[in-house]
């Protein structure tokens, strides 16, 4: 009798195991191929070199780079493909050129900020895919700034392109199972990845008054985090 | 030595400082007497002259840095400059630059802007370094450096905001009655609160002002001949010699002025 009696807890404890995992969210369609929680939005932050390669800027800031900081996110509209928006920020430091084209002692400062829409896709096919390739394109609209220091002259202006750029996500929920469940149940974050990216941007105005419109077209390596949640 | 009052020897001294001389008469008798007269002198050797001096062009103005000097008891610098080259002091007589005439007392740094130079000039420039006692240092390796005008990437593509109703009127931001009219905003207008009002109020208002100015050839001519004894004022302004010439005359026209007043008041 006892035995009989503990072999039936046992199968009562037990049977939860053998039962099969349900979802109890109700997913999206686009969410229905693999059972997670629902992933709408993603949102991130990079670090890392822009390098300018027109004259206009080169010849006043050299060719080497400088540290670019950008904050993204986006909105997941259909499958993987995602309604994506960027905000950047970089400066570069140089000095002046003379009417000869040699460099001058004068310093001067070049602050831009670039804003970014468009469309971003992620090349992502089964669940908890380990490494995501991605791409994207983009309208770029860029604030900049140009002061001459130790004076009062200044530049400022605006001016639009578009931008192409592709990355690698690398998923850490596996490296890190405990930190990415405590993630999900706290924050609402799905996928949390480790992200590299190489983006060109050409801001020229889309070609127009070449002769009196500043070239910011560069070329940006980043290295970020990328939530989805 | 016997007979003598006054000598003189050489001595391989351990450097600056203080140095007590003694005078001791000895007798016939080869007897000293040890209680004989002393002096101190103070020895103060000039420094060295100053190294590493190198010379920078930035726009109206010339950038120069040199080598700290070693020696502890260095008080100040000075900075010799002409528009000529030379090999002693009195050759430099520059009086152009803002840190004033030559030499001019920079104070105790190894770095100086000389502004208010004019562009396309050369200038030829020396150090010397002054030490606590006020002892000078021979003159440094003469340096040169020609101010030149200096753009930034805004500048090089044409993309700038700059003087907006000049630079449609005349075409070009780097017009010389442009320039001028920049170097007045910068260097007289900027430096008051009214002058920077009126700057803020300009920037405001003339961008769409020189848009439409630019489309027309008629109204450009116009504006060019308006602003031509505006330019000449920036021009005479911002240069001493002109400014000089320009009191000079306005003196004699006013007592001139002054005195066929008085004529016609006599009865």
């Amino acid at each position: 009798m006892r035995k009989l009696i503990l072999l039936g807890a046992a199968l009562l404890l037990l049977s939860p195991a053998a039962a099969p995992a349900q979802d109890t969210y109700h997913l999206p369609q686009a969410d229905q191929h693999w059972r997670e929680s629902p992933r709408h939005f993603s949102a991130g932050f990079q670090v890392g070199m822009i390098f300018p390669t027109h004259d206009d800027v080169t010849d006043v800031y050299g060719t080497k780079g400088d540290a670019i900081y950008t904050l993204h996110g986006g909105w997941r509209m259909v499958h993987e493909l995602e309604l994506h928006a960027e905000g950047a920020y970089t400066f570069y430091e140089g000095n002046g050129v003379d009417p000869t084209g040699g460099k001058t002692k004068e310093k001067y400062k070049l602050h831009i900020a670039p804003a970014e829409v468009g469309l971003l896709y992620r090349f992502a096919f089964w669940p908890d895919q380990i490494v995501v390739p991605y791409a994207a394109g983009h309208y770029v609209y860029t604030y900049w700034f140009e002061e001459k220091l130790d004076s009062a002259d200044k530049n400022r202006g605006l001016i639009s392109g578009w931008s192409a750029q592709g990355g690698l996500m690398l998923l850490l929920d596996d490296i890190e199972k405990r930190a990415s469940g405590r993630l999900e149940s706290d924050w609402g974050v799905n996928n949390t990845y480790l992200v590299y990216q190489y983006k060109y941007m050409a801001v020229d105005d889309f070609g127009q008054d070449q002769d009196k419109t500043l070239d910011l077209s560069a070329q940006v390596h980043t290295l970020g985090v990328t939530f989805q949640f | 030595m016997t007979g003598k009052t006054d000598v003189s020897a050489d001595a391989d001294l351990d450097g600056d400082g203080d140095y007590t001389i003694y005078v001791i008469a000895v007798d016939d008798a080869d007897e000293a007497n040890y209680g004989s007269a002393s002096t101190t002198i103070t020895l103060d050797s000039p420094p060295d002259s100053v190294t590493g001096v190198t010379a920078g062009a930035g726009e109206g103005r010339v950038f120069l840095e040199w080598t700290a000097h070693p020696d502890a008891d260095i008080d100040h610098y000075f900075v010799y400059y002409a528009t000529h080259s030379g090999t002693d002091a009195i050759d430099y007589d520059g009086t152009d630059a803002d840190i004033g005439s030559s030499p001019a007392d920079v104070g105790n740094t190894t770095n100086v802007i000389l502004g208010g130079l004019e562009n396309g000039v050369t200038y030829y420039l020396r150090v010397t370094a002054v030490d606590e006692g006020g002892t000078e240092s021979p003159l440094s390796a003469e340096v040169s450096a020609s101010p030149t005008e200096s753009q930034g990437s805004a500048e090089l593509s044409g993309d700038t905001e700059g003087c907006f109703i000049a630079t449609a009127a005349y075409g070009s931001y780097g017009h010389e009655r442009v320039r001028a009219l920049r170097a007045f905003r910068d260097r007289v207008l900027l430096a008051s609160d009214a002058g920077r009002a009126f700057v803020k109020l300009y920037y405001r208002w003339s961008p769409p002002l020189a848009a439409r100015l630019a489309a027309h050839p008629t109204a450009r001519a116009a504006v060019r001949a308006g602003l031509r004894p505006l330019a000449w004022y920036a021009e005479t302004v911002l240069s001493p010699t002109k400014s000089a010439v320009f009191a000079v005359f306005a003196l004699g026209f006013g007592l001139a002025l002054a005195g066929a007043a008085r004529r016609k008041g006599r009865p």
